[in-house]
């Protein structure tokens, strides 16, 4: 059955890859055993949610850092509250990149901070674009599979 | 009776067949998960939902004591109230701390024999140390994993069997002890088993006591022993 065989392998061997490479970490593997018949799209809905509450974050970010006295306070609190979600998620590069901007934030030294946050972004987007592949090659096998499996 | 129906399995007074109510039944544990954060939500709902348990999550402290029927102004619970079996909470969170609703709860005559577990991302001595001396049972180093939830209602468990008259103050710390070997996360062991006798002990903040050190991946208190 190499039209399920292929797909499956590529999807285990990426996702081995994700954690290989440090983007994912154990939490996500947490996330899996959580996801069973009862509640099979679980995952993606939490995964989904994460990636909505962090754009948003990034969002509030880019305005604070676009008033003429950055507000340092807001600045914690918004990176505080991503670090917290992406570690639940066990999007691990994401949230290291959130500890650096709380030190950096610390020193209230918007350069660095700003630095960071470019930081941030990229790993958010690089998690994010992974993860939805991810998913995709999910579908795929879930697809090839047919209705014999549970959606 | 004062203190009916907003907890189930830590009334004292009213004499019930506590060991009839065993977690046999563990869809009757119902846990109150109070955390500002939309993905720890989900998280810590589908852990105690797999865990079998029943939840009600909600986003804020404040919310939790409506919920607890013991709003800031008005003291008075609500017999209407689905009986708690355990409230988990986050510790940073806006308006109300999890740490500031821990103390209400504590406070509160009917609601205080209900365990409080404290979550946070921060892996902090004072904090865990200021939390417990404040009463909570536990205190988790997020992200949350199954392995923390099962443990949760491991103690829940044995506390059920182990109070029979028991006065409140059960020291749940002694009791985790015997459940370290059933962790999954046991390596460097900090506790050394206590004797029995301590396991009467009425008052729960003993922070240098070392039996409660149960999770040692998760606590860097090593200083006590």
């Amino acid at each position: 059955m190499d039209r399920v065989d292929q797909p499956k392998k590529q999807l285990v061997d990426y996702r081995n890859l994700l954690f290989h490479e440090g983007i994912l970490d154990e939490q996500f593997t947490q996330l899996q055993q959580l996801q069973d018949e009862s509640n099979p799209h679980f995952v993606v809905e939490v995964v989904s949610l994460f990636f909505q509450v962090s754009l948003r974050l990034l969002n509030e970010l880019d305005k604070v850092f676009d008033q003429q006295n950055v507000d340092f306070k807001k600045v914690d609190s918004h990176v505080h509250q991503l670090k917290g979600s992406s570690s639940s998620v066990g999007a691990h590069r994401v949230r290291n990149a959130c500890i650096a901007f709380r030190n950096c934030c610390n020193e209230k030294n918007i350069e660095g901070c700003l630095n960071c946050l470019q930081q941030v972004k990229q790993e958010f987007y690089l998690v994010k674009s992974k993860l939805e592949t991810l998913f995709k090659l999910e579908q795929q096998i879930l697809a090839a599979d047919g209705p014999t499996s549970s959606d | 009776m004062a203190r009916s129906g907003v907890f189930s399995r830590w009334k004292r007074s009213e004499k019930v067949d506590n060991f009839d109510l065993l977690p046999s039944d563990p869809e009757n544990i119902h846990v109150l998960a109070v955390d500002d954060s939309l993905v720890d939500r989900l998280v810590i709902e589908r852990l105690l939902k797999i865990s079998s348990c029943k939840v009600t999550a909600v986003d804020s402290g404040r919310r939790a004591l409506q919920f607890l029927g013991l709003d800031e102004d008005h003291r008075s619970p609500d017999f209407d109230v689905l009986k708690v079996d355990m409230i988990i909470t986050d510790y940073c969170m806006p308006g109300m701390s999890g740490y500031e609703l821990l103390k209400k709860i504590k406070e509160s005559s009917t609601l205080r024999e209900i365990p409080v577990v404290i979550m946070s991302s921060e892996n902090v001595l004072t904090r865990i140390d200021s939390c417990l001396e404040e009463g909570a049972e536990d205190f988790i180093v997020k992200p949350v994993k199954l392995s923390d939830v099962r443990r949760l209602k491991n103690y829940m468990k044995i506390d059920d069997r182990a109070r029979g008259n028991e006065d409140r103050g059960i020291n749940k710390r002694k009791l985790r002890d015997e459940f370290t070997r059933d962790l999954t996360e046991s390596s460097a062991s900090f506790i050394s088993p206590s004797s029995q006798s301590e396991f009467s002990s009425s008052s729960i903040s003993s922070p240098s006591s070392p039996t409660w050190l149960d999770s040692p991946t998760r606590r860097l208190r090593m200083t006590n022993l």
